[in-house]
């Protein structure tokens, strides 16, 4: 059924419509139309008809890259936020201890015993090991795949090289298929990646898919090429 | 309003997100504003944003794309506009966060870039123009005016004709306003 105008309507506020929906109209214009827009229901789907027509005009902007840093950037603060909004546990704050000096004759922990220095190395060291995992596990690069097939499947490589493609939603391939994965090396042909039974699955890949496409098909076993058409597939970019 | 991150939120999804989307939003932003450096503090709020309210990447969702660059698109007009107004001002000062109140919530995920220009390039040359100047320029329809030198009317028209000629050639669904 067509949307249907006010007493007031008038072809300005469809012209005011498009403004509104190129996001330039402002002032007294914008006032006028927004309140006209609030009872006017063909306004009102003007307006979402337009934006919507518009949002894929946006498809036309080129790709670029930004400054090399820039993504640390952006995950940095959003980890300060994640810092800052932490929940906090309800203490009551306690007067701080005041420092005294040290009574001359009580030796410093450090000086104590040799176990202790062994253990705050061991200490150190399982830090700077549990950081370098963390920072060998960071994705470096990821890559949806798209299809025929619902669901979702990203493939993420970390920066360790080691790479999975996770599916989740992806319909299970039914009694007697599996999932598997190929990675597609330019103008070569596809190796097989790994296998699953379901479509909610984290599967890792034998291989760097960088510079790779990445496919999915569904097969009725492992299998060295594909037998099946493609369900899925997408470009993990260096 | 800044929200807090929402519970599930975590930097994955941030990334994920970011990975998907963000060479084309510095591209769109970029265009528009024509600093890298602008450009870069749009895209890194617009992304914020849409991870704060809890925005997660998902791949069957064609539409979070042109979500994402409807938002940094408006947030450039924004800082477009900050700059005309108060052109020495730093950049977010004085500047809401981006809103998604006028981006279109679910734009249909089956256009690509390639069927856009074919629908922009089917409009006739001053409808497409006029378009472009407000869209990428952020001009407004009387900036537009005095640069074409074209009367203010002649450019409203123009943007109304086009859009609507847009809307067809986009394939955008509009029984809702056809019949009236």
């Amino acid at each position: 059924m067509a949307a249907t105008p006010v007493d007031d309507h008038t072809q300005e506020f469809e012209e005011l419509a498009g403004l509104s929906a190129l996001h330039v109209l402002d002032g007294e214009e914008r006032e006028r139309f927004d309140r006209h827009a609030a009872h006017c229901e063909r306004c009102q789907v003007m307006l979402r008809l337009d934006r919507e027509a518009l949002a894929h005009v946006s498809l036309l902007a080129p790709d670029m890259d930004p400054s090399p840093d820039f993504k640390a950037r952006l995950m940095r603060r959003a980890a300060q936020e994640l810092a800052a909004a932490a929940p906090t546990t309800d203490v009551e704050p306690r007067e701080p201890i005041p420092l005294r000096p040290r009574p001359s004759n009580v030796v410093s922990l450090w000086r104590r015993s040799p176990w202790v220095n062994a253990l705050a190395a061991v200490l150190v060291l399982g830090i700077a090991t549990a950081g370098a995992i963390t920072y060998e596990n960071q994705p470096v690069a990821t890559a949806e795949l798209h299809g025929d097939a619902s669901g979702r499947a990203v493939v993420v490589v970390r920066r360790n090289g080691s790479a999975e493609l996770e599916m989740q939603g992806v319909p299970d391939p039914g009694p007697g298929f599996i999932y598997e994965a190929w990675i597609i090396p330019p103008g070569k042909d596809p190796v097989a990646a790994g296998t699953t039974a379901t479509g909610q699955a984290k599967v890792p890949l034998s291989g760097d898919p960088r510079g790779s496409t990445v496919a999915i098909t569904k097969e009725r076993s492992r299998v060295d090429t594909p037998t099946l058409p493609i369900l899925m597939l997408g470009e993990v970019r260096t | 309003m800044t929200a807090s991150p929402a519970p599930a939120a975590d930097l994955v999804q941030l990334e994920l997100l970011y990975d998907a989307h963000h060479r084309q939003a510095i591209g769109l932003a970029y265009r528009i504003l024509g600093d890298l450096g602008d450009a870069e503090e749009v895209v890194q709020e617009v992304f914020l944003s849409a991870w704060r309210s809890g925005h997660t990447y998902d791949a069957t969702r064609g539409s979070t794309h042109t979500w994402i660059l409807s938002m940094v698109r408006n947030r450039s007009i924004d800082v477009l506009r900050t700059r005309k107004r108060r052109p020495v001002q730093p950049l977010i000062e004085g500047v809401d966060p981006p809103d998604s109140s006028d981006v279109p919530a679910q734009a249909a995920s089956n256009v690509d870039a390639e069927q856009a220009r074919v629908a922009l390039n089917s409009l006739p040359p001053e409808q497409k123009q006029v378009i472009e100047l407000a869209y990428f320029g952020g001009l407004s329809h009387s900036e537009i005016a005095t640069q074409l030198a074209a009367p203010i009317g002649t450019v409203k028209g123009r943007i109304r004709l086009g859009l609507d000629r847009l809307r067809v050639a986009m394939g955008v669904q509009q029984d809702a306003l056809s019949a009236s």
